[in-house]
């Protein structure tokens, strides 16, 4: 049993320094982990939206290159395909870069694979010469439908990582909401800690003064020693038993005189 | 006079031994780096922290009174209910606040009720913490901090006298200390033997461990999303049957059988009348199932067997949704929800002696009708039963059945179901875990309205301490002197 009352000061704040640093550790490392998933978000997803989104823009593009060469616009056409078609490929490298997701390579292989395809069928159509019924034959018959199915693949890769970013999104609120739950259960303990503090400091320290007190108003020398009810072993124990101890001083001193 | 300070120590003590086991669950999910290890570590550290604050100041208690006794027994239930809900709800996920409150008296009570969907998706160190509080729960906190705590003997015994029921202390026969130390070696004994047979037979340690603590507890919290079913192994079914009904009978007769004494199972006339009453509901429930070609026999006899002693035990693990079933077998499992396991187990409900008592006193009664001058006694186990237990029982059964059709009438005021609200309110009470409707074996608490998980949770609670505690301690506080 601790009978300092020093002690039991120093031990009881101890607890609730220990409590509200604990808590406050948790939400730190809580919202370490909040600003990583962000991180994550926009590293391994994010980059790869906006890639597949420049692949999605750059093969459309294309397309409209291979229009304007049908219609007549040779140079033009011939122009925007080969500048399409360096954004496209350095956009896959990009992504094959950032591959993050589970099955995310089979969807960059399968983007490549059918851009390839698409590729050769456009370098058909510009290597056909000025042929333009021919051309438009070609088109009609593979390149379209060649273009429409890298568009495909494009936005399933886009599609998931849109997804895995939903996903991610949904963590990070959870891991938010896990961040504030130490502060607001600690706000509860607090208020605990603080009524149980209330209760001990009116029984432990509170109490054995005023019974100190009251003692002391009510006591006359006739009455023996001075008992004051506490029950504890503290400081407080100490003085009731130092003033009886004066009170027999005195009254040796007296009786001496 | 209740000393409010002896009160909040004890109180303490309760917190530091949930603590105790909110660290394990910590380490456990430490070990396989899972992200609720902060949840659980904050709240081993928080609960410590509590637990801790009045041993600082409270000096050593040589006695505490009846009172006292009474007002920690049901004190520190609430407060262990509420201190196991925190890292459920810091953790979250399914766990809203109601939830989270519910499925830690749920575990406590040892009802075995989940508001879960998916169980399989909990991480392992919660799922441990999840069987943790149906072990504490098993044979009461009470009797655990007794255990351990190196105070005085007039303590033990008030405690002692404030937590065990007065029918259930018939069967013991020895000083209160030694009546603890007897409950604690037939509950850590079957559960080291009920984890080995598992391990044995296949289970995980992990599994084996949880399902034992589950089992013996009569609690039925699993780790799979199947319960038992996920197995689909007879012999585990055969293993988990053996225990959950040693366990809902009174341990003074399990550790009368254990040491060979005089006084056991097989010579205890309520404890033979029980199994012969759980058989003959199996064989009925049998009979049916195969009649109504539910099942073949064989599967009949192995599903009712289990479902049987599963909700007659309190204990609620499946191996099979028994709200497909006929409507005759619905009703036994109902009988069963409520009648429950012996006095002096881990099973909650009316219990099996109580039922028992009851017919006793009626037939006693009757016989007065036809002999008015003749004077008669009810007698059990050669006993005879004093006036004011039989009184204490019949009220205990009337408080019973008034909380339950209050419960019941309470959640249909919310647009639940009959049968769901019916069956809620007996598995709750009784703390039996699954019913019929939507709480089903193989179903779960969570679509239920917040308002009737609290209104649930009070029931488990007032199941578990046996009501009466409970209102004598209301009394007791709004009492002006």
């Amino acid at each position: 049993m601790i009978k300092s009352l020093k002690i039991k000061i120093v031990l009881s704040l101890s607890l609730l320094i220990l409590m509200l640093m604990a808590a406050g550790v948790m939400s730190i490392l809580d919202f370490r982990k909040i600003g990583n998933s962000v991180d994550t978000v926009l590293k391994n997803n994010y980059q790869s939206i906006e890639s597949a989104k420049k692949m999605l823009d750059a093969v459309e593009r294309e397309d409209s290159g291979i229009l304007l060469w049908l219609i007549g616009n040779k140079d033009s056409g011939i122009e925007t395909v080969l500048g399409s078609d360096s954004i496209i490929r350095k956009a896959i490298v990009d992504i094959e870069e950032n591959i993050t997701e589970t099955n995310e390579a089979q969807y960059v292989r399968a983007i490549m694979d059918e851009y390839e395809q698409y590729y050769s069928s456009v370098m058909t159509i510009l290597e056909s010469g000025h042929n333009t019924e021919e051309s438009k034959l070609i088109y009609y018959s593979g390149t379209d439908s060649l273009f429409l199915k890298t568009k495909e693949a494009i936005n399933r890769l886009m599609v998931l990582n849109q997804d895995q970013m939903y996903r991610q999104a949904g963590i990070v609120k959870e891991q938010s909401r896990r961040a504030m739950m130490p502060a607001i259960v600690s706000i509860a303990a607090a208020i605990i800690f603080a009524l149980l503090l209330y209760f001990f400091i009116g029984t432990y320290f509170i109490r054995p003064v005023r019974q100190l007190i009251n003692s002391i108003k009510e006591y006359y020398p006739e009455k023996g020693r001075l008992s004051t009810g506490i029950v504890s072993k503290d400081e407080f124990k100490e003085l009731e038993e130092e003033i009886n101890q004066l009170v027999y001083r005195l009254r040796r001193t007296k009786n001496s005189i | 006079m209740i000393r409010t300070r002896v009160i909040i120590k004890y109180l303490g003590y309760i917190l530091l031994f949930n603590a105790l086991f909110l660290s394990i669950s910590a380490m456990i999910s430490f070990a396989n780096d899972e992200d609720s290890v902060s949840a659980l570590l904050f709240s081993a550290l928080l609960t410590a922290a509590l637990g801790a604050f009045p041993q600082i100041f409270v000096e050593k208690t040589e006695e505490i009174s009846f009172h006292e006794g009474l007002t920690i027994s049901v004190m520190g239930w609430i407060i262990t209910c509420i201190v196991g809900m925190i890292p459920y709800y810091i953790w979250g996920g399914e766990f809203s606040l109601a939830n989270a409150l519910f499925e830690s008296v749920s575990g406590y009570t040892t009802t075995g009720a989940s508001i879960l969907s998916d169980v399989e998706a909990l991480p392992k160190g919660l799922l441990f913490w999840r069987s943790s509080t149906t072990f504490i729960g098993g044979v009461g906190i009470i009797l655990f901090v007794l255990l351990i705590l190196p105070e005085k003997k007039g303590v033990q015994a008030s405690f002692y006298r404030s937590e065990v029921s007065d029918l259930s202390k018939m069967n013991f026969r020895a000083r209160s200390r030694y009546i603890i130390r007897m409950i604690a070696t037939v509950y850590f004994t079957l559960i080291v033997m009920e984890t080995i047979l598992l391990k044995l037979l296949g289970m995980t340690f992990f599994d084996a461990i949880c399902h034992s603590f589950s089992t013996v507890a009569t609690a039925g919290f699993s780790t799979k999303n199947l319960s038992i079913a996920a197995y689909d192994n007879i012999w585990i079914e055969l293993v988990v049957m053996f225990f959950m009904l040693i366990s809902s009978m009174h341990f003074g007769l399990v550790y009368g059988t254990m040491t060979n004494q005089k006084t056991n199972i097989f010579t205890s006339r309520p404890a033979r009348m029980y199994m012969v009453v759980t058989f003959i509901g199996i064989i009925l429930i049998t009979f049916q199932l195969a009649q109504e070609k539910v099942y073949g026999l064989g599967e009949s006899l192995r599903y009712a067997s289990f479902q049987v002693i599963s909700l007659v035990s309190t204990t609620g693990l499946a191996t099979v949704d028994t709200a497909k079933w006929p409507l005759f077998s619905i009703i036994l499992l109902l009988y069963y929800s409520i009648q429950c396991g012996m006095v002096g187990s881990t099973a909650g409900g009316i219990k099996f002696d109580r039922i028992y008592l009851f017919f006793a006193s009626v037939k006693k009664q009757l016989k007065s009708i036809i002999h008015p001058e003749g004077m008669y006694v009810v007698k059990m186990d050669k006993k005879i039963i004093d006036y004011r237990l039989e009184l204490q029982v019949m009220i205990f059964i009337i408080a019973y059945l008034i909380t339950m059709m209050t419960t019941t009438l309470l959640l249909t005021t919310m647009g639940i179901d009959a049968t769901t609200s019916l069956s809620a309110s007996i598995a709750t009470i009784g703390n039996v875990g699954p019913g019929f409707g939507d709480v089903s074996s193989l179903g779960n608490y969570g679509q239920l309205p917040n308002a009737a998980k609290y209104i649930l949770s009070v029931n488990m609670l007032l199941g578990r301490l046996e009501i009466m505690n409970v209102f004598a301690l209301f009394l007791l506080l709004c009492r002006k002197d």
